[in-house]
């Protein structure tokens, strides 16, 4: 379904997260091409973002970002899957390398 | 009859998630609990929509839910999450896109089946409260969204799942 696209990943991934974010600042972005669960070629994106803040009801900002950027993705023509990790300063450091590194 | 509740299981994920003494294992657990209260809220929603006699202790009940599968699901959520249906799937809904609920279900289910799949498997990745936090959240959410979807929209999309209806 897919056929590969030259996208600046990190970049897309980047303005849609800050958009779906709003006052909190996307510190950094990390994205990188893999193969889901099923072998199929997907994203995974990494966001540095302190939300600070009580949860909101409704999706997570990693579920809303993920939603915009599959959307985002498919306008380009492009129908891999984007998943979406959102970490704080706290847990950053701490994540492993299965997930966009 | 030993019914997986998915409250139950949202419930235990948030126990694991929670414990004050956490560790990686505790949010592996969780994210992979937080799917699977997804999972089956979608397989009893199936089997109780396609039995009409309302016997659940039943083997036809089981064999209905037990008929899904990952796989065939995640296919028919890829479909559902964009927001134009492909021309196969538009033909087969007879509609070109599905409800806002029915594509933040469909988009919750596929991320929660990835995040699932790492956290039972991949030795490499590292979760945090954090994670398991944003992914029960999302799955309650998701079961939300998928509920409150119309009907029609609800039983086509069940019985797509359901079969291996071509998309």
């Amino acid at each position: 379904m897919s056929e590969h696209i030259d996208l600046d990943l990190e970049q897309i991934g980047r303005t849609v997260a800050q958009e779906v974010a709003g006052n909190l600042t996307v510190e950094q972005a990390e994205a990188a091409e893999g193969e889901d669960w099923t072998g199929k070629p997907a994203y995974y994106f990494a966001f540095l973002i302190d939300e600070k803040r009580e949860r909101p009801p409704g999706l997570s900002l990693s579920g809303r970002i993920s939603m915009r950027l599959r959307d985002e993705l498919a306008a380009r023509g492009d129908y891999r899957m984007p998943f979406v990790r959102v970490l704080g300063h706290n847990n950053w450091e701490k994540r492993g390398r299965g997930w966009a590194r | 009859m030993g019914v997986v509740g998915p409250a139950d299981l949202l419930a235990a994920a948030r126990l694991l998630a929670g414990a004050e003494t956490a560790t990686d294992a505790h949010f592996r657990r969780a994210i992979s609990t937080a799917y699977y209260a997804l999972f089956h809220h979608v397989l009893a929603a199936g089997a109780t929509r396609f039995l009409h006699d309302g016997k659940m202790d039943g083997s036809a009940y089981a064999v209905l839910y037990r008929g899904f599968s990952h796989g065939r699901m995640k296919t028919v959520c890829e479909a559902l999450s964009l927001v134009t249906l492909s021309r196969g799937f538009a033909r087969l809904f007879r509609r070109a896109s599905v409800s806002s609920d029915m594509r933040t279900f469909a988009a919750t289910f596929l991320e929660l089946q990835e995040a699932r799949h790492l956290a039972d498997y991949d030795p490499l990745e590292a979760f945090t409260f954090e994670d398991a936090d944003a992914f029960i959240g999302d799955a309650e959410t998701a079961i939300m969204a998928f509920d409150r979807a119309e009907s029609d929209e609800r039983d086509d999309v069940l019985a797509l799942m359901l079969t291996s209806g071509r998309g």
